[in-house]
């Protein structure tokens, strides 16, 4: 019993660092930043949230992503609701506004706060430089973290029993 | 083939999603329910269950209770069951917007340890108290005016008091100077009876023997004219008495006069206490719902976490919250009874401006006595305007006694009672009249002793025996904390003209008695008087008589001493120039 529910932890756990290459971790850390910056009480966090489930990126480093830029969030909404006051209060635009906020669902989007839109266009915009510095971080300094990583015991004891578990069944 | 890797965290999240929505969707919104009163309210909100049902929009709840913020161990508002319909159309704009809904086992304001009643505040109260002073102000009066013994303040009184002291002194001034006399008198008898051997000396002694004898008999003369002047004085006395006499009866009829009591004096003395309680009451309810329904709503609604959310305008606006129709049904307390009633609210919502209607509210008691009340809650403006009707055509009023037993009241049988009151708050002004109507009745009055007791309550019965329905009309104004009220009815009307007529007959009885006994005092006095005069009087008329026939006897015995002969001892001229001759 106690090897079989390890053996689907450690498949669960495996799923989760899965798609761990350089490209997707970098992916997975600029649309963590997106969804982690953007407040969770409206629909387009939750829709932010299935397009990065969706997509195939590293899922623990993007939960770590979306963990660290929440609390970081906390401190852009002055700025964040500043920008978004900006967007919303454009006159040019009003008439788009008003049509869009009168569609169903449009007013869960939360797409009417100051803060949402602040964040989400902060986050837009530091998308592809985050992606980029992620990229770098990950390309230098992935290998050695990995082999660290794989010395401690916790890590040992997951994965090295997957050895025992085959012999087992052999 | 499926891949697995990339499926089973996306499926363990979704489902784990999937979990919370079925599971936790609830709790999530009991919730946010619970904060959102809390935060209207500012007070503790307990709801034990909530079932939501997203398929049809709808929304259960079970025993909610709402605490009172002003008294911790009293709860606002219970019910039983909440049962609201969640119009989708509005939901997708995210407006919460019940088209319908049920409250069950309403309970409002439940104490755990007091009843129901509402205190009224002091000054509320005071004018009920107001009103009952002034007619009792006006029977103390009465009493008064009943009890007057004015036997020390009546000039008859003094005036003959004042004969009786005077007339024995007069008398006895009088006497004294008699006896004076009488000395003098034995002096000159001593004299003549004892001249002396000397004639010569003697003629001189008897010639001032006669002087003197001739001035004790003007002495005399004026004596008689005193006793002619005290004689004629009693009469005189006697008609002053009498003018006094009529002067003070004039005053024991102004004294004893009646005040004529007004109907409307009457009619709050007996109804004041009673209708200014009621309205008292009705003003205390007023003023606990105005606490709990703020003047303004508009700022009302969940705190901004983050942010500040940007209306763009709806093509219909809605407010955020509103309830169109809400079912209710339970039970309050009134003055004591516990009445069930149901009914129903249409319009409430936390933005009566954007929604531009009023809430109404329309209740219904069941039972015998039906009341209907209508309350409307306008808060669509900057000044708060509230209107409230209720209207029972029959409420069963048990037998009751109106005014003061230990001065004047009236015990009323039981009856129908109508009631209708239209009251209208605008911001802390209140304007409104509440009316009641008693038909088929009967009333028993009673007063009190000090007052006439039973010998007036039998004339008052049948003074008002015709007296069948009362109609009171209550005019309010003032503001909520310091209400003054006008109170009409035809109840003072209809007894005014008896109760007056038993009254006046009891003054006029006391009128009467007094006049008898003032002139059986005058007479009793009178009479003393007259006796007294008259003896001392006789008294001393006796001793004048005693001494003009002595005079005679001393002048003759001295005309024997000195030899005058007959003829000139019978001379009218003095016996001095008789002697002279």
């Amino acid at each position: 019993m106690f090897f079989f529910v390890l053996r689907k932890l450690r498949f669960f756990v495996a799923a989760l660092r899965d798609n761990d290459s350089p490209r997707q971790m970098a992916y997975a850390v600029a649309l963590g930043m997106v969804v982690g910056l953007t407040p969770k009480d409206n629909l387009t966090a939750v829709v932010l949230g299935v397009l990065l489930l969706t997509l195939r990126v590293n899922l623990a480093m993007a939960a770590l992503s979306v963990v660290a830029f929440s609390w970081a969030g906390l401190l852009t909404d002055p700025v964040s609701h500043r920008i978004g006051l900006a967007v919303l209060s454009f006159e040019p635009l009003q008439s788009l506004y008003h049509a869009l906020y009168n569609l169903p669902l449009a007013p869960w989007t939360g797409l009417n706060n100051t803060v949402v839109v602040g964040n989400l266009i902060i986050g837009l915009i530091a998308f592809y430089p985050v992606y980029r510095l992620s990229r770098h971080f990950s390309e230098k300094y992935g290998p050695p973290l990995r082999d660290r990583i794989q010395r401690y015991k916790v890590y040992q004891f997951l994965f090295g029993v997957n050895a025992v578990t085959r012999w087992r069944s052999e | 083939m499926i891949r697995w890797k990339y499926l089973a965290p996306r499926l363990a999240v979704v489902t784990s999603l999937c979990l919370f929505w079925w599971f936790g969707l609830d709790h999530l919104v009991r919730w946010s329910l619970i904060s959102t009163g809390q935060s209207v309210t500012g007070a503790k909100v307990e709801i034990s269950e909530l079932k939501t049902s997203l398929a049809n929009g709808k929304l259960r709840m079970q025993n909610i209770q709402i605490a009172n913020p002003h008294d911790p161990d009293r709860n606002l508002m219970e019910a039983r069951e909440a049962v609201l319909y969640l119009e989708a159309s509005s939901l997708l704009k995210r407006k919460f917007v019940v088209s319908e809904g049920r409250l069950s086992g309403v309970r409002i304001d439940t104490p755990r340890e007091t009843p129901g009643a509402l205190a009224a505040t002091e000054r509320q109260l005071e004018i009920a108290r107001q009103l009952a002073e002034l007619g009792s102000r006006w029977l103390e009066h009465f009493k008064a005016t009943l009890q007057y013994h004015p036997e020390d303040n009546l000039e008859t009184v003094r005036l003959a008091k004042e004969m009786l002291e005077r007339w024995p002194h007069e008398y006895q001034d009088l006497r004294n100077r008699v006896e004076a006399l009488d000395r003098r008198l034995a002096k000159l008898k001593l004299f003549v009876d004892n001249p002396g051997n000397n004639p010569l000396r003697n003629l001189e002694a008897f010639e001032n023997v006669l002087a003197e004898l001739d001035a004790f008999h003007q002495d005399l003369e004026t004596f008689h004219g005193e006793i002619e002047r005290l004689k004629l004085q009693l009469p005189r006395d006697r008609d002053t008495l009498l003018a006094a006499k009529e002067r003070d009866k004039k005053k024991i009829q102004q004294l004893l006069a009646l005040r004529h009591p007004d109907a409307k004096t009457l009619s709050e003395y007996l109804l004041g206490p009673e209708n200014g309680g009621q309205v008292a009451q009705i003003l205390g309810w007023i003023q606990w719902a105005r606490q709990h329904i703020p003047a303004s709503l508009e700022d009302i609604g969940p705190e901004r976490m983050r942010g500040f959310n940007i209306a763009f305008g709806d093509e219909q606006p809605t407010p955020n919250f509103l309830i169109r129709t809400l079912a209710i049904d339970g039970e309050g307390k009134i003055g004591g009874d516990t009445l069930r009633f149901h009914g129903e609210a249409t319009g409430l919502t936390t933005q009566p401006a954007t929604f531009g209607q009023p809430a109404v509210f329309r209740l219904t008691t069941d039972g015998p006595a039906k009341l209907k009340i209508v309350a409307v809650i306008d808060r669509t403006t900057d000044v708060p305007w509230d209107r409230i009707t209720v209207d029972c055509p029959a409420i069963s009023q048990p037998s009751r006694v109106l005014g003061r037993p230990d001065q004047f009241s009236i015990a009323v049988s039981p009856s129908n009672l109508r009631l209708h009151v239209e009251l209208e708050l605008r911001q802390e002004k209140v304007s409104g009249t509440l009316r009641l109507t008693q038909e088929g009745l009967e009333i028993t009055p009673q007063i009190a002793d000090a007052y006439g007791g039973e010998r007036v309550n039998g004339y008052l019965q049948s003074a008002l025996c015709d007296v069948h329905e009362i109609d009171v009309e209550l005019d309010l104004a003032g503001t909520i904390d310091k209400p003054t009220w006008q109170l009409r009815s035809n109840l003072g009307s209809q007894i005014q003209q008896g109760l007056a007529l038993v009254l006046q007959s009891e003054l006029d009885a006391r009128r009467d008695e007094l006049t008898g006994q003032l002139d059986r005092f005058v007479d009793g006095e009178f009479a003393k008087l007259e006796q007294l005069v008259q003896a001392k009087q006789q008294e001393v008329l006796h001793k004048l008589q005693l001494g003009d026939a002595e005079i005679a006897q001393l002048k003759g015995q001295v005309a024997t001493r000195v030899g005058l002969p007959d003829r000139f001892r019978r001379a009218e001229a003095p016996l001095r120039e008789l002697l002279r001759r």
